[in-house]
């Protein structure tokens, strides 16, 4: 440490030490925080109607024409729980499942980017569904289908997790309307 | 060069003031990172974890990177000349 420099070096060196314990330090607690301390999120969502089309299920180039399917629902969800002080954003989205050959099916209906405490309560009804769903066969064949809400923690610090909540609506596939 | 710019540039301090630079920085800078987490975590917000860091890494660096007096309190004794025997 005998000249200038040198002490840069070594200073410098351990500002990124204490940086690395730090930030170890904020995922662990934030991890603890989420878990042991914190309530179940609660959520309540309704299906209200869902519409199996015969056509294009986008607007753009080179999608076939094939059954998709069109939903409206309402939602209901304090996600408030789950931001502690190491949550950047939350990325929640509502997911439906439902069988298929050879893996099962899981579709991205909606989704939303909650960036604050005060935007998690969310309070939504009569939306329409951003996506359409529509099947790699082309067909639904009035298969069972059930409707989750997910979400992925992007914290500030540390590893990302993703969760889901418990509450499930599970609807069918209804038959194709006639063509208009 | 300059007293001021070897002062500056080379910044040369003694044996005891390098112990001293070193302990600085470690203690310094261990209860910097401590301190922030402390205030992070009571306030909850994660932007003040890092600007008090920032602000004690700062300070941090102006005590120990300049080389000021308090590190040259105990500057190296040589010994005197001696004349070489024939």
């Amino acid at each position: 440490m005998f000249s200038t420099f040198q002490r840069i070096q070594q200073y410098c060196g351990f500002v990124t030490t204490v940086t690395l314990f730090l930030a170890v330090a904020i995922s662990v607690s934030s991890i603890i925080q989420e878990h042991y301390f914190t309530d179940i999120p609660r959520i309540s969502m309704n299906l209200q109607s869902i519409d199996v089309r015969f056509g294009k299920p986008h607007i753009g180039y080179n999608y076939k024409r094939q059954e998709y399917a069109l939903m409206k629902f309402d939602l209901e969800a304090d996600l408030t729980p789950l931001f502690t002080w190491n949550t950047k954003q939350l990325f929640v989205y509502l997911a439906a499942t439902y069988p298929g050959k050879p893996y099962a099916n899981k579709v991205v209906v909606w989704d939303a980017i909650i960036r604050n405490k005060e935007d998690a309560l969310l309070s939504l009804s009569d939306i329409t569904a951003d996506y359409s769903i529509y099947d790699v066969t082309g067909k639904f064949n009035g298969r069972n289908a059930t409707l989750s809400l997910e979400w992925n923690a992007q914290p500030y610090v540390g590893l990302l997790t993703w969760n889901k909540g418990s509450e499930r609506e599970r609807f069918a596939f209804p038959q194709l309307t006639p063509a208009r | 060069m300059s007293d001021l710019q070897t002062l500056l540039l080379e910044g040369p301090i003694d044996f005891v003031g390098q112990k001293l630079a070193d302990s600085v920085t470690f203690y310094f800078l261990s209860i910097a990172g401590v301190v922030a987490f402390l205030v992070g975590i009571i306030t909850g917000d994660i932007s003040l974890t890092g600007y008090t860091l920032v602000l004690f890494v700062s300070a941090g660096f102006v005590i120990v990177v300049f080389p000021w007096p308090f590190y040259k309190r105990h500057p190296l004794k040589w010994l005197p000349p001696t004349i070489a025997q024939n």
